[in-house]
């Protein structure tokens, strides 16, 4: 799971903000009529995990505390479900979280499914803010999702939907979460093995930590800070590097937006952007980040193709199989021979509007000539 | 035979006496017209008296004694508490007061034949004659007994959709034996029809129906519901979706952009017979290219069709009642957002129960530009992505990114293939989404409460008219019932019965008031009957304001000022008798409701249409005074008086002035209201000023005392306005000139009352910036009168908003008297960049006025932060 870091324009920002707030776990809401029925054939049904007439199942307790309260390294894998509205995680309940397979690929950590209700009865709201008291807040609400929390609370994975969960039976959602539950035990070990280090060994060994693509501990890049204050290992860079920052950095934004008196060329950015690409310090995916604010730089003056050619070819020569690298390939395409790429109505409109343009164009500028010659516009 | 006899007996009978039912369900306005008149005593209007009806008891079946008629003698309407005539008019119509029960929508036994439905011509004549044998005389209690009955139901409704086709199309499309015995099924299917007919908008019922027969060859398990031993929901949930889908996809004004159809697509409609989609713009002239909405529409159908079977949708969506279903299955169909890969997407990875979509556009990072510096508003933004997302355009935006657009059409889009209904809407330079969420529309991502959803409803792109259809429909019974009686009506008008039908229309609006269409109707049916009848037309006057204007003010306001007035204020005769027209609206309007709408255009019509006597428009003023006070309503109405008493340069002027500070004095500055009446008054007195200076443009007289005095209030208020500490303007290189704008004056060629916030003009003038916006239209243009006369040497121009950076094709020009103007510069597209700076380098024009054209192609009009003019002093 990765982290989107956006920055958003403080008119929009706030109005989601308060739009996010209003997403609660479980709305304390009178059922409706349609939704009665199968909320009362939910409220019937056992603790998901637990076999009729079986003994308690210590690996599945029934609440998110309970579970927190007994966990181990492995922490507390969630499985948020909605019970009165949305029937494929109901089945997955049974035909993946209650198998026993799933026991055996998460090793000690505790298992716990928590509802989401539509329209829940009370008796159904205070049963699942009982079930999810604790519980860091599912985003967005979002069902099936599988939330993988450390002994401490904090969610370490979060595979929400069926991209992360693949098909109702659950085989790649087994295989996702053993990933993530190795990935998170190796994080655990390298923490131990870091407080063992000093200086440059151990910020090596946090800078392992960076790598691995499962929420990282907070104050990663302060240990990283403390372990090498001059950054010879680069880790520091590496870790704190912004793809996004360096952007709006280049391009003097606004809220995101160009600055009216903004001007650049290509020229002005490589002095950055090739200290950035070239870079080996930096993750590949973060230097053809930067190559691709040069790559638009070089595309929107004229006679950059030439420059633009290449450092695509050099872009992608970085990582092939990065997202950066996989789209360079059909950008070369696109931006190297546009027009020969364009479809035959395109290339029609584009022939009609282009004459009718031109004549206006001149047209116009027989009008306006004398006063253009005594002004500017920036 | 024998029905077919005694049908000839009745018309015969009818001929004889001269058959006239006298419709009366309007006695207030009666009553209000006899006491205006009396009061007045100008001319003789023929008051309305009471006909004695004449019922005639021939019906060919044997029905039920129907009860007298409305007892509608003027006695008895003088008795009644005129306030409540219309309630217990309502009442009686609805027959609650004698424990009618509503009527179940069962399923009847088929009574057309498949073969008959092959002749749609003969077959609406069969049916126009016999539901015209069997509901007889139709007074309100047989109406009422005649549609409780399902079988006659089936019939009205089989009827509509006939009366509404086009019968030729319909015929070429059930040539086909197949096509016909299928269809026949849902068309004998009374709940399925009934749906298909009244729960959206059928504009093209042959088309639909050929979409439907479609849907059918592809999926031959519509009528079976898998799910229906897991989830309790109402039967026929995938015929429900065919009709929501076909109906949506065959509306005119249906949103979003045209795909071409192919040579081979259009060689399949004419092989099949299958009329071609042909969708025409508002303006009547066909769009090029046709919408190939037959494609989009099977895909849609399919989606939801498969989903729900596989259990994928949101439970809740197989009891959605129909008219909901629309705006999911009805969701953009032509959208990136709205193909089917992208909704799968959104359906299996952005579920979540009603309330939480309404955060779901916080999925999406707000990124105006991409990670190659390209703006969101141009084509390159996504280009390099796409690649990596074919078909999966709303997974793109959460990985890219967008704006406001984009994050509220991933809101409403993944609500919608989840079976949660919502839609997009457009705010002023913004775009926002509402979802349905426990019986009411929830806004999310908003910025105002100036909303114009994209969905359209009965044609507008109103959030009230949105409003009053779901209260409509929450209503269903009686809006059922409403639009079966509209039928007849329809049916009666068809066959020259025009008293009959009135009569029926009448019985519809009073039943069901909200129900927009009938009034057109009824209206339109009525306009002859009418017009001889000023009395007859307060009444319904009356009865639209008490009935719709408490909860809906701007849609009773429109059909006041679209259906009524224009008929209405040409047959009342006094000023008198208009003020009680007038009263009633804004007598009626609810205490709580904000009025966040344009009242001015039916405040100017009402004004405009009194005569010119100064004491006559000042009572119209006290009158508006008086009825808003402590409403909602109160600020805007008084600030239209003021501006409206000023800009006219009445003597009233003053004195209006003098009565709103009065009763702004008398409201208390803890109500609610204070401060937003305040704004508003001031808002006025500066509107006032500056259309009075762009009047003065004009005329020899130049700048007058009057327009010193407005200029004087319009910047002493604005000041008010500023706030010192914000500046909401964008970083930019001033030109090298002292700046001259402040205390400049601004005049719009046509203000948008809606989206502009006035008292703001004078600040937009200043670099805190404020907002000047117009109405939307080509070569909109904003004039700024320079405090005094200078030499420019630059301007800067802050368009408004992130969708409101593209102008192509703008200049601006100036002028030393406000006539005569020069060219200065053309300005370049501002796509990409907040705002424009434009530096005269050299022979700065002199000028007094500076005036901006928004140009040709666009259809945005003026919305602008901020115009800063300079002078050409170097140094400052």
């Amino acid at each position: 799971m990765t982290t989107r870091k956006a920055s958003k324009s403080p008119l929009c920002t706030s109005a989601l903000a308060m739009i996010v707030a209003t997403a609660t776990l479980c709305p304390a809401q009178e059922p409706t009529e349609s939704a009665a029925p199968s909320a009362a054939a939910a409220d019937q049904q056992q603790t998901p995990g637990q076999q009729p007439g079986m003994p308690k199942n210590p690996r599945r307790p029934e609440t998110f505390q309970e579970a927190l309260n007994a966990a181990g390294d492995d922490g507390v894998i969630v499985f948020c479900y909605g019970p009165d509205w949305n029937q494929r995680s109901v089945r997955m309940l049974q035909s993946f979280w209650n198998k026993s397979e799933l026991e055996k690929a998460t090793g000690q950590a505790m298992l716990v499914a928590v509802p989401v209700y539509e329209s829940p009865t009370e008796k159904q709201a205070d049963e699942a803010r009982r079930i999810s008291d604790g519980m860091p807040a599912i985003p967005f609400n979002v069902c099936p999702t599988i939330m993988m929390v450390d002994k401490n609370g904090a969610m370490y994975a979060n595979l929400p939907g069926m991209d992360f969960l693949g098909n109702e039976n659950g085989a790649a959602a087994l295989k996702n979460i053993a990933n993530k539950l190795a990935l998170h035990r190796k994080m655990l070990e390298l923490l131990n093995k870091a407080n063992s280090l000093q200086g440059e060994e151990k910020a090596r060994v946090l800078g392992e930590i960076g790598e691995l693509p499962i929420e990282k501990p907070d104050n990663l890049l302060d240990s990283l800070k403390n372990a090498d204050p001059q950054d010879k290992t680069g880790l520091v860079r590496r870790n704190e590097y912004s793809a996004l920052q360096f952007l709006y950095k280049q391009m003097d934004t606004k809220d995101g937006f160009l600055k009216s008196d903004f001007h650049t060329t290509l020229n002005d950015l490589m002095v950055e952007g090739m200290k950035v690409v070239n870079d080996t310090a930096l993750r590949p995916e973060d230097r053809q980040a930067a190559y691709c604010l040069l790559i638009g730089q070089a595309r929107r003056e004229e006679g950059g193709s030439k420059r633009m050619k290449d450092m695509i070819k050099a872009s992608r020569e970085i990582d092939p199989n990065s997202f950066y690298g996989r789209t360079m390939q059909r950008l070369a395409q696109l931006w190297s021979g546009e027009r020969a790429n364009e479809s035959p109505d395109e290339r029609r409109a584009r022939r009609t509007k282009g004459k009718d343009e031109e004549k206006a164009r001149r047209q116009r500028d027989r009008e306006v000539k004398k006063t253009e010659r005594n002004t500017s516009v920036n | 035979m024998k029905w077919r006899l005694s049908y000839i007996v009745l018309i015969l009978v009818m001929l004889a006496v001269g058959y006239i039912v006298d419709p009366v369900l309007f006695p207030g306005g009666e009553k209000q017209a006899e006491q205006a008149q009396s009061d007045d005593d100008f001319v003789e209007i023929e008051i309305h008296k009471k006909q004695p009806e004449r019922v005639v008891q021939a019906t060919p079946e044997p029905e039920p004694e129907p009860e007298p008629v409305v007892d509608d003698s003027p006695e008895d309407a003088e008795e009644q508490d005129p306030e409540n005539a219309e309630i217990t008019q309502i009442k009686r119509a609805l027959g609650e007061d004698r424990g009618r029960r509503p009527v179940q929508e069962e399923n009847v036994k088929s009574v057309i034949r498949p073969n008959e439905w092959r002749k749609p011509k003969a077959l609406e004549r069969k049916l126009a004659s016999r539901i015209r044998a069997r509901v007889g005389n139709p007074n309100r209690d047989r109406v009422l007994a005649f549609i409780s009955k399902p079988e006659n139901r089936l019939q009205i409704a089989q009827w509509e959709l006939l009366h509404r086709a086009d019968l030729d199309a319909l015929s070429e499309l059930m040539k086909d034996k197949e096509t016909a015995d299928s269809l026949a099924t849902l068309l004998n299917d009374l709940p399925w029809i009934s749906s298909f007919v009244y729960d959206g908008e059928m504009e093209k019922p042959e088309i639909a129906l050929a979409m439907v027969q479609q849907f059918r060859k592809a999926d031959k398990n519509m009528d079976h519901d898998l799910l229906m031993d897991k989830v309790k929901v109402r039967p026929g949930v995938k015929r429900r979706i065919a009709a929501a889908v076909a109906v949506e996809f065959t509306r005119n004004g249906w949103y979003g952009s045209g795909v071409p159809l192919t040579k081979e697509q259009i060689k399949y409609y004419k092989d099949t017979g299958i009329p071609l989609p042909d969708i025409s713009s508002d303006s009547g002239k066909k769009k090029a290219p046709v919408k190939d909405n037959f494609r989009l529409a099977r895909e849609r159908y399919l989606y939801f069709a498969q989903s729900w079977d596989e259990g994928l949708l949101n439970t809740s969506f197989g009891n959605l009642p129909d008219w909901l279903m629309h705006f999911p299955c009805g969701w953009k169909g032509d959208s990136p957002f709205g193909t089917a890969s992208s909704m799968r997407w959104q359906r299996d990875n952005v579920s979540a129960p009603p309330s939480a979509y309404t955060s779901m556009g916080g999925q999406v990072p707000y990124l105006p530009l991409n990670k190659y510096g390209d703006s969101i508003f141009t084509k390159y933004y996504y280009q390099p992505f796409d690649v990596l997302y074919p078909g999966l355009f709303a997974k793109e935006t959460r990985d890219i990114g967008a704006v406001c657009g984009g994050v509220s059409h991933f809101g409403a889009s993944s609500a919608c293939a989840n079976g949660v209904p919502a839609f997009t809407m457009g705010e002023p330079g913004h775009c926002a989404y509402a979802v349905y969420v426990n019986g009411e529309w929830v806004a999310s991502n908003t910025i105002s409460e100036k909303r114009q959803p994209h969905y359209p409803t009965w044609g507008l792109h109103r959030w009230s008219a949105l409003q009053m259809m779901t209260d409509m429909y929450k209503d269903g019974q009686r809006t059922r019932d409403a639009q079966m009686i509209c039928s007849l009506a329809g049916l009666l008008a068809k066959n020259k019965n025009p008293i009959k039908a009135l009569n029926l229309y009448e019985m519809a609006v009073t039943m069901q008031p909200l129900y927009n269409p009938v009034w057109t109707m009824y209206l339109d049916t009525a306009a002859k009957y009418l017009s001889k009848r000023p009395s007859k037309y307060l009444g319904v006057n009356d009865f639209i304001c008490s009935a719709v204007a408490p909860k809906h003010p701007e849609m009773c306001a429109r059909y006041l000022t679209e259906t009524i007035y224009p008929s209405l204020l040409t047959t009342l005769k006094t000023d008198k008798q208009k003020m009680v027209a007038f009263k009633s609206y804004f007598g009626n309007l609810n205490e709580n409701e904000k009025a966040e709408w344009d009242m001015e255009k039916m405040l100017d019509m009402q004004y405009d249409s009194l005569s010119q006597a100064i004491p006559k428009k000042l009572d119209f003023f006290r009158l508006i005074a008086d009825s808003v006070r402590r409403r909602p309503a109160f600020g805007p109405a008084l600030s239209w008086a003021v501006r409206r008493a000023y800009v006219q340069k009445l003597d009233v002027g003053e004195r209006v002035r003098g009565m709103v500070d009065q009763l702004l004095n008398e409201l208390p500055k803890d109500d609610p209201n204070y401060e937003s009446t305040q704004i508003l008054l001031k808002a006025s007195v500066i509107r006032a000023a500056e259309e009075a200076t762009a009047l003065s443009l004009g005329n020899s007289r130049g700048n007058g005392r009057e327009k010193e005095h407005y200029l004087k209030l319009a910047n002493e208020y604005s000041k008010e306005f500023l706030k010192p500490d914000e500046n909401n303007l964008p970083d930019f290189t001033p030109p090298p000139g002292k700046l001259i704008s402040p205390g400049g004056l601004v005049m719009l060629d046509m203000y948008a009352p809606k989206q502009d916030s006035i008292v703001t003009h004078a600040a937009a003038l200043t670099p805190q910036g404020g907002a000047i916006v117009s109405e939307k239209g080509k070569h909109r243009k904003v004039t700024v009168e320079l405090p005094k006369r200078s030499n420019i040497g630059g301007i800067v121009i802050v368009p408004t908003g992130n969708n409101c950076t593209a102008y192509r094709e703008w200049f601006v020009e100036t002028s030393l008297d406000g006539k005569e103007w020069k060219l200065l510069a053309n300005l370049p597209e501002s796509s990409e960049k907040p705002c424009v700076v434009l530096t005269v380098d050299r022979d700065s024009p002199q000028a007094r006025y500076i005036r901006i054209d928004s140009g040709a192609e666009q259809l945005q009009g003026i919305n602008f932060k901020a115009i800063l003019v300079y002078d050409n002093k170097k140094g400052k």
